[in-house]
């Protein structure tokens, strides 16, 4: 009985050693790889939840640094119009000065006579004081034949007296017409050389020549309540007024200098006076009596002007004298059409003389031109082609003149013109003027 | 006698001129149109950035003695030239 007894401990023993572990614990393992996979959900929820708040975390950094940018910017921004403003009283604190100016190289070539190049500078000395005042001071420098000429064409005080009213004392630019006073710096006027009534410009000729003197002027614009941009513009001034210059020419063939007496007469029979108004040289009024005048203009529409001016005076040796002017002008997109008339009349030793005379001047800027070519295309819309007729009625002298010109913008102040001048009563004249205003 | 009576009408019609027009209802117009149609007449018009504040208002007060525009003209144009040469950032405005 005790064999079996053995026999039956040693195959349990047996048993036992056969069959694994875990067959015998199944009940357990399956709780283990339950826990084991809760785990795992667990912690895949987990890096779940880390990435997100990664994502977030780097999107929150993305922004961060979008608005930083952005401040960055606008602290530039706000730096620079901080900067620009202190520039405004970075000179003096209470006043402003500033130098603009104007000036050109030219070569002019008349037909059967030397040609020559010829340079002159404007600078323009601007000093404001408070908000009311304003000094200009013009010097002009020419160089002319074997020296340098130096002028004063402007030498200014305005004072706003209101918002239309102002009032100009000193050297000023006469409101006559208008191309004395806005339009004769050579980077405005469209043509290498002034209209054939102004002669050649600062240094006379013409009619007249630009136009300035020493005095006082009233002057301004207001609205009109017409359509909009309608408005009126109005001066008068009181200056020194013209000298004259006399021309006397003698008749050749005087008898000898033992009829002196009767030469004489003869001489005074024979002699011509030529009297010429020499406008703008008359620094110290050598009379009493002021030449006054002043201009009206009207622009019905913003784009068209008219306007009159009259300037009436005596010069010394009692000589009367009235300069009569109209001008207009009309601007349609690149279009600049503009003219003048004047009349001058004053006494002479023969009576009344009169000298009339205008100029018509049409431009057209080829800005609105379109090519397929875009070099091409932007050098053409900075050509401006101009055509100027002019013409001077004098007794037995009447002169006339064609120009053809065009001009190439290179900057919206420096032009390069070139002309051609036909004139009829003087020589004809090829003109290339290289022009700055700054 | 005859300057003294042309003196007198010129001087009148110039006073009418501002405190009757100045009273009428304007046609308003903006800084940047009275820019283009007061300097656009007589030259071509120079670039907002050629120059800056200062120099502007300089500029501005010598062409409103030249062209004869009006104070209140003068100023629309003088502001529009500033702020379109150096726009100020929204937070300043």
């Amino acid at each position: 009985m005790k064999l079996p007894r053995v026999l039956l401990l040693v195959c349990i023993a047996l048993s036992l050693s056969l069959f694994p572990q875990g067959t015998l614990k199944a009940g357990s393992t399956d709780r283990e790889i339950q826990e084991l996979k809760e785990e795992i959900k667990r912690l895949q929820k987990r890096v779940e939840e880390l990435e997100k708040k990664r994502a977030e975390e780097e999107r929150a950094r993305q922004e961060l640094e979008a608005k930083g940018k952005e401040t960055e910017e606008k602290i530039s921004l706000m730096r620079r119009y901080i900067d620009r403003r202190i520039e405004r009283f970075s000179l003096f604190p209470s006043s402003k000065l500033f130098i603009t100016g104007y000036g050109s190289f030219d070569f002019v070539n008349p037909k059967g006579e030397p040609s020559t190049f010829a340079t002159s500078v404007f600078p323009i000395f601007h000093y404001a004081v408070g908000d009311r005042t304003h000094f200009i001071i013009e010097p002009e420098i020419e160089l002319e034949e074997d020296e340098v000429d130096f002028g004063l064409e402007i030498g200014e005080l305005d004072f706003f007296l209101n918002d239309y009213l102002t009032l100009v004392a000193g050297k000023f630019l006469l409101p006559f017409n208008v191309f004395s006073e806005r339009l004769h710096p050579s980077w405005i006027n469209k043509m290498p050389a002034p209209p054939i009534i102004y002669g050649h410009g600062h240094d006379g000729g013409g009619i007249v020549p630009v136009l300035s003197d020493i005095g006082i002027q009233l002057r301004g614009g207001a609205p009109l309540p017409l359509f909009k941009g309608s408005k009126i513009n109005y001066a008068i001034y009181l200056v020194n007024g013209p000298r004259i210059s006399e021309e006397e020419h003698v008749e050749e063939g005087v008898e000898g200098e033992t009829h002196a007496e009767e030469n004489h007469v003869e001489e005074a029979e024979e002699n011509h006076r030529e009297v010429e108004l020499e406008f703008g040289r008359n620094f110290t009024d050598i009379n009493s009596n002021k030449a006054f005048g002043g201009r009206v203009g009207i622009l019905p529409v913003w784009n068209m002007e008219i306007g009159a001016s009259i300037m009436h005076g005596e010069a010394d040796g009692n000589v009367d004298f009235t300069l009569i002017g109209f001008d207009g002008e009309y601007h349609l997109k690149g279009l600049e059409l503009r003219g003048e008339f004047i009349r001058l009349e004053h006494d002479t030793d023969e009576g009344d003389e009169d000298t009339n005379g205008f100029y018509l001047q049409g431009a057209y800027r080829l800005s609105g031109i379109s090519l397929a070519n875009e070099w091409l295309q932007r050098h053409i819309n900075r050509l401006e082609p101009v055509i100027r007729y002019g013409k001077i009625f004098k007794t037995g002298d009447d002169i006339s003149q064609v120009a053809l010109g065009i001009d190439y913008w290179i900057l919206p102040s420096f032009p390069i013109k070139i002309a051609y001048e036909f004139n009829d009563g003087i020589a004809d004249r090829f003109l290339v003027q290289l022009a700055l205003g700054f | 006698m005859r300057k003294i009576a042309f003196f007198l009408v010129f001087f009148m019609f110039l006073v009418s001129s501002f405190n009757v027009f100045a009273k009428q209802p304007k046609k308003e117009l903006s800084g940047a149109e009275l820019w283009a149609q007061n300097c656009g007449r007589c030259h071509n018009v120079r670039g907002i950035n050629e120059f800056n504040d200062a120099q502007w208002e300089i500029i501005v007060r010598h062409m409103r003695v030249v062209g004869n525009i009006p104070g209140d003209q003068a100023r629309a144009i003088l502001k529009f030239l500033q702020e379109a040469n150096n726009p100020p950032p929204e937070e300043i405005k």
